[in-house]
């Protein structure tokens, strides 16, 4: 470990028991789907049986007609919406193609989309209307391959769409919606400098976020045009702002209380069911809940981008890497919005090599429109560069942590998208990689090692917080982000610390939108780093209050009180006894009223984080089955405020990254529909699939934050792909030319390509 | 163009569409604002949409809302795309 | 047409009606508003929803209403006891053995039922008890060095 060290705070990076944990072990704590208001009815969507169709009709009338359906909506009832992106939150959004990916209007895009929706007095009465209404649809080839989708002759999923490009506007439609190209120096030199040269073209399927809780709201409207909503999202400020704009309504008009969120990774920062829920809502005059069933989140809810990446890298003979080049499609689904950009400025950005250029694709596809997943775009390309790095180091005869360590960025470093490196942490996980004892174990029969890095940047985006001081002296600190991984615990470690009160004294909770200041979306590794700022911010600014009002009380300059460990103290000269914030509090009345603070910020300086994983695995030459048998993941966490959490979201990432490389994929048959829309065949990770995940947390200060906390969230997943795949062409002897190269590794290919090489 | 080069800015590639090619141009501003005006003037493609899709990275600092920055001598200003959150 | 059903839910008599096709999950859930046990799936693959039944461990989503007849249910809400938490429960806020825990609930109801049958399981046998529990959040390491942890302060206590 570097840096600072947890002795030099009392609570923070301490392993504090979450304080809304007895809640959610016994079942109490209520999620998505556990909210039930008196007269509540039950919404169901009808979804398109075709992934490509034009809709000539929508007949509602059977189905209304039916005893207790009280309402039907369709994009009918949609307002109109512009086509064009605007910037919106922390990304840019087409209202238009948001709009149609709640409910269709004109065409249907992808198996699955909804197109209208009832609501009825029983779930059962709603599912039954469905099949009552009646939908004519012209049916159309539907886009399924990224790479055919790209060329002239393909059909259109917009007719309207022609390429953006770094030259501007194409003239004709495409199903490329976005090209764009980043670089610095010259490749060509680069390469024409270089002894060894690599090229090869990775693969990989559209996955799922796999969040085990299903979308779930209940919407209730009322006659002055107000709407509630309690529902489970990765921000409830996120879920008012879009539906305000769906529904062409004013922000104040509508409240939103979160519920406990089941995971989200990235999937939750978008919305599918609230608008609709009001609309239906609006209609029958009754609160309407929606929850989505497991087949309609893989059918319907944004994916992961599906990935051609082709890298090529050239390096000299000692191991400097002079070029490097990358061609990066990603798959956006029925919409434009691929997560291109991010994954073209991660792809290289672990290096210093001066040469780089990377061109990016963002292709539209009839399949679901994809949504952010957890480091969005750069696990994709991750996975072929840090195995074409691999192969490098194969080629070179060099360690690939010691390539690495000779390639890799440092503070000062310039990054392909721009501005310089602060102080990071790539050098120190690597460094701590090649000196873990799991780097120096023995290798058994059959078994492969694989190493990668991954980086990614943290936002930190818009928070508030409020502390409100109770007559008893205890601190209520309300955020505004639904905790999605145990924020409360590290929202309650910071308030301890900067308000110098034990834990005990604190108790963090999420406002709803009302309640507290306008937060962005719990995503891009912010809430610890930005929230977490937005409550120390307010931490000082209560302790400056309860100086002042000590100064009154102690009869002194308030310059002379100072804040000690959670109480006012004068100078000792004076003789005035300390005043904790306990006896502050029952003075409030007599010292300006009820203690108060907020805060808010547009957080700066975010950390950027880099994780080094190693991985080994075993094959099963008979089958092709895969085992993994240790894994160690590093990651420059910054200050960890507390520990255990920052663990989890390591092992929780390289996770899910080793189920991306192995078992996970959308499998499409030729109609564009998902044939393994369940738990079954989208198998995820199992507890009996896994070793234990080591972990070692490099704590590197960022300088932009009061306890040098950075983003912990996404970095984790950017690795373990690279390092899965090069760790089983490792050990089937694939040498420095890896064949396996699209994933998943099913014990199928990895078969196939074992049996290849022993010819 | 304009007599004393103070702040260097620099476009995403995402940005050239609007710049003719430009990739970077000096320019005599003290603070973003300026720095929009004359770019727009410079570059009528680019509007205050156009330029709001970007973050800017002053001297290596990334700023998601940079509408009130203002810039030191020999400023380095990139435009960044913004980073969608997962 | 509704059926009567009585059943004894966490050692409570318990009276409800239902209707043929409809599971125990959501007969706990949407009838009795006993929203601890989780639906992930309904389709049995996902854990969230386990319940004993009659002291077999079981999805509820794959149960009907109407098969739990004169039979006990115990679901998550019975574990702790008496305003303290369960070993289980203990040791999973111990480890941080959760994030969004949404699976715990299922986790807890399942590890427990292991540990009653079985009072120090190896770490492979854990992991494969729990193979019908999905958790997409913490990798299992932690939630696995909980189940251990209480199994051998459940043997303590014994």
């Amino acid at each position: 470990m570097s840096g600072q060290t947890s002795s030099e705070y009392k609570y923070i990076g301490t392993r504090s028991i979450r304080p809304d944990g007895a809640d959610k072990v016994t079942g109490r704590a209520n999620y998505g789907a556990d909210f039930f208001l008196p007269g509540m009815v039950h919404g169901k969507i009808l979804r398109s049986p075709l992934a490509h169709a034009k809709i000539l009709s929508i007949d509602v009338s059977a189905a209304l007609a039916m005893p207790g359906v009280l309402s039907i909506a369709t994009s009918e009832d949609l307002p109109d919406m512009n086509a064009g992106t605007e910037s919106a939150g922390e990304g840019e959004v087409d209202f238009y193609d948001f709009s149609c990916n709640v409910l269709a209007r004109e065409k249907v895009l992808y198996h699955g989309q909804a197109v209208a929706a009832v609501a009825a007095t029983s779930e059962a009465i709603a599912r039954s209307a469905l099949d009552k209404i009646v939908v004519d649809y012209e049916e159309l080839t539907p886009v399924l391959d990224l790479l055919g989708a790209q060329k002239s002759d393909s059909p259109l999923l917009h007719k309207n769409q022609t390429t953006e490009g770094p030259k501007g506007k194409g003239k004709t439609p495409s199903n490329i919606a976005k090209q764009m190209m980043l670089a610095r120096g010259n490749v060509d030199e680069g390469f024409s400098e270089a002894d060894v040269v690599v090229e090869k073209t990775f693969i990989s399927p559209i996955v799922h976020q796999g969040y085990i809780e299903p979308h779930a709201c209940v919407v209730r409207t009322n006659e002055s045009n107000q709407i509630d909503v309690w529902c489970s999202s990765q921000g409830h400020f996120m879920v008012r702002s879009f539906m305000a704009r769906l529904l062409a309504m004013d922000v104040s008009n509508i409240k939103v209380t979160p519920l406990e969120i089941g995971g989200g990774f990235g999937g939750k920062t978008v919305i599918y069911l609230e608008p609709v829920a009001a609309i239906l809502s609006r209609k029958a005059g009754r609160p309407v809940k929606m929850v989505m069933d497991r087949e309609e989140v893989f059918r319907a809810t944004g994916p992961g981008s599906s990935s051609i990446v082709k890298v090529k890298v050239g390096a000299k003979s000692d191991g400097r890497i002079v070029a490097m080049e990358a061609d990066i499609t990603l798959n956006a689904g029925a919409f434009k919005g691929s997560p291109m950009m991010p994954s073209m400025m991660c792809v290289f950005t672990p290096y210093t090599c001066p040469n780089m250029k990377v061109t990016g694709k963002d292709v539209v596809t009839n399949t679901p429109k994809v949504a952010a997943y957890r480091a969005p775009g750069a696990p994709q390309s991750h996975l072929a560069a840090e195995c074409v790095v691999n192969e490098i180091a194969k080629r070179l005869n060099i360690d690939p942590i010691d390539l690495r360590l000779l390639n890799a960025v440092d503070e000062g470093s310039p990054t392909i998208y721009g501005p310089k490196f602060k102080a990071i942490g790539l050098k120190a996980a690597l460094t701590e990689a090649r000196s873990h004892p799991h780097y120096a174990s023995a290798l058994s029969d059959n078994q492969g090692r694989g190493v990668a890095c991954g980086f990614w940047f943290n936002v930190g985006l818009q928070s508030s917080a409020t502390i409100n001081i109770t007559e008893s002296g205890k601190a209520v600190v309300i955020t505004g982000n639904p905790d999605i991984g145990g924020s409360r615990a590290s929202m309650a470690l910071m308030a301890a610390e900067s308000l110098g009160i034990p834990l005990d004294q604190i108790k963090p909770i999420i406002g709803d939108t009302e309640s507290v200041g306008y937060n962005d979306v719990t995503g891009g590794s912010r809430t610890t780093f930005a929230s977490g700022g937005a409550v120390i911010k307010a931490a000082e600014n209560l302790i400056q209050d309860l100086k002042r009002r000590a100064a009154k009380l102690m009869d002194i300059d308030v310059e002379l009180v100072q804040w000690i460990d959670g109480q006012a103290v004068a100078p000792a000269d004076l003789d005035k006894k300390p005043l904790s914030l306990a006896r502050l509090a029952r003075k409030a009345g007599a010292t300006g009223g009820p203690l108060t603070a907020t805060a808010t910020q547009t957080a700066r300086g975010a950390g950027p984080s880099f994780a080094v994983n190693i991985i080994d695995v075993e094959v099963d030459k008979e089958t092709g089955s895969v085992d993994v048998k240790r894994v160690t993941v590093l990651q420059d966490a910054g200050k960890a405020i507390h520990p255990s959490y920052v663990e989890g979201q390591m092992q929780g990432g390289a996770v899910q990254g080793i189920g991306w490389a192995l078992n996970e994929e959308f499998v499409y048959n030729e109609k564009g529909v998902m044939e393994n829309p369940g738990f079954l065949d989208y198998r995820i990770p199992l507890a009996s699939d896994l070793p234990m995940i080591d972990t070692v947390i490099i704590e590197v200060p960022n300088p932009g934050h009061p306890y040098g906390v950075r983003g912990v969230g996404e970095a984790p997943i950017c690795p373990p792909m690279a390092a899965v795949t090069s760790a089983v062409n490792d050990a089937i002897g694939c040498g420095a030319d890896f064949q396996l190269t699209e994933l998943p590794l099913s014990p199928v290919k990895v078969l196939d390509a074992a049996e290849k090489l022993m010819g | 163009m304009l007599g004393f080069h103070m702040v260097k800015i620099i476009f995403a590639s995402a940005m050239e569409q609007y710049t003719r090619g430009e990739k970077e141009i000096r320019i005599n501003v003290t603070t973003y604002r300026q720095a929009c005006e004359l770019l727009m003037r410079e570059f009528p493609l680019l509007n205050k949409e156009t330029l709001s899709e970007f973050s800017v990275a002053i001297d290596d600092e990334i700023i998601h809302e940079p509408l009130l920055e203002s810039f030191e001598l020999n400023s380095v200003v990139f435009f960044v795309p913004k980073i969608a959150a997962g | 047409m509704a059926t009567h059903v009585k059943t004894t839910i966490n050692n409570e008599a318990v009276e409800f009606l239902c209707e043929p096709h409809e599971s125990l999950s959501s007969v706990l859930r949407e009838r009795l508003h006993l929203t601890g046990t989780k639906e992930g799936c309904t389709t049995g693959d996902c854990g969230a929803c386990s319940v004993m039944l009659d002291d077999r461990l079981v999805c509820s989503c794959l149960v009907l209403g109407v098969e739990t007849e004169g039979m006990s249910i115990d679901t998550v809400e019975g574990v702790a006891k008496a305003d303290k938490l369960h070993p289980i429960q203990e040791k999973l806020l111990e480890h941080a053995a959760l994030q969004c825990g949404i699976c715990t609930p299922g986790i807890v109801v399942s590890a427990k039922a292991l540990l009653e049958k079985k009072a120090d399981p190896t770490e492979e046998e854990v992991r494969f008890w729990l193979a019908g529990n999905l958790c997409r959040c913490t990798g299992y390491d932690k939630i696995i060095r909980a189940v251990l942890d209480a199994a051998s302060v459940l043997r303590e206590e014994a």
